[in-house]
């Protein structure tokens, strides 16, 4: 096992088109990360598995976990819907650190059973994490116009956490700017999906939350 | 349980956007507008959500009008 020293595990598979966008998105919170100095490890695609996913904790020692996955309230899944971290199985495994997950449901159970084993914060959304997107940009998910606002939202909280702010002050940065760009999306007239937009812009602001210390920082 | 006044509120709003448009909803997948349409009017469990949805954002755009 090595000593823990600035360590940043993600996940990003791409087994449908909602994991695919996630994923593509995520790439700027990487290079942020390796940007800042953070060793990041990108457990991409199908090596988005519980073998690699719970060996690379183990021997990493991740001072942040950030999952791209679908989840349900006791669990949080990889490639090919594969359980990654389970509430009752593995979540002692979450032990000091901080965790983002944009995956549907995970706050609600396994959020709260990952802060009693020990994670410093666990932020991640109560109900499903969700976005409109235009099939025209799918080849190219971050020039999508109608997916970026749900995107850049939900990558607020990552980021803001990578440089150096606390768990708190990062969820409520990106519920700000949700509220912002709900004001600017619901008066758009130029864009028939626009209140759409906003309306799921509405529901990832109720839906994002955390549990555990809002203090915690890296 | 969606109301009849809600589920037709919800269908109005859907049938204004683009077919192509795909609204994604984590672990249950993306959705084409008439995808949707068929899953408000059938009251399945998607439906019940995107009604829950929406009735939940309109109601959030009255408050915030009223302020």
């Amino acid at each position: 096992m090595t000593d823990k020293s600035d360590s940043f595990l993600i996940t990003t598979p791409e087994s449908d088109d909602v994991l695919y966008y996630c994923s593509k998105w995520s790439k700027e919170i990487i290079e942020q990360a390796r940007k800042k100095g953070w060793h990041v490890t990108n457990l991409e695609q199908e090596k988005a598995n519980k073998t690699n996913f719970e060996g690379h904790v183990k021997k990493q020692q991740p001072d942040f976990v950030m999952f791209n996955g679908h989840g349900m309230p006791d669990f949080i899944a990889g490639h090919n819907d594969e359980i990654l971290l389970k509430k009752g199985e593995n979540e002692a495994l979450m032990r000091g650190r901080i965790i983002y997950a944009r995956s549907c449901y995970a706050l609600s159970e396994l959020g709260i059973t990952c802060v009693q084993n020990g994670a410093n914060a666990f932020v991640s959304y109560s109900l499903p994490f969700s976005f409109v997107s235009d099939p025209n940009r799918s080849a190219h998910p971050t020039k999508d116009e109608l997916a970026a606002p749900c995107m850049v939202t939900s990558n607020m909280v990552p980021l803001s956490i990578l440089k150096g702010q606390n768990v708190s002050d990062a969820v409520e940065k990106a519920k700000n700017k949700m509220a912002e760009l709900i004001s600017y999306w619901e008066t758009r007239s130029d864009v028939v999906e626009a209140q759409f937009v906003a309306s799921c812009l509405h529901w990832n602001k109720l839906a994002l939350g955390f549990e555990g210390d809002g203090s915690a920082s890296l | 349980m969606a109301s009849e006044d809600e589920i037709k509120i919800v269908l109005e709003r859907l049938r204004i956007i683009p077919r192509t448009v795909k609204l994604n909803i984590g672990s249950y997948g993306s959705f084409s507008r008439d995808r949707l349409i068929e899953e408000v009017t059938n009251k399945t469990e998607i439906g019940e959500l995107v009604v829950k949805m929406q009735m939940s954002y309109l109601r959030s755009f009255k408050e915030r009008v009223k302020q």
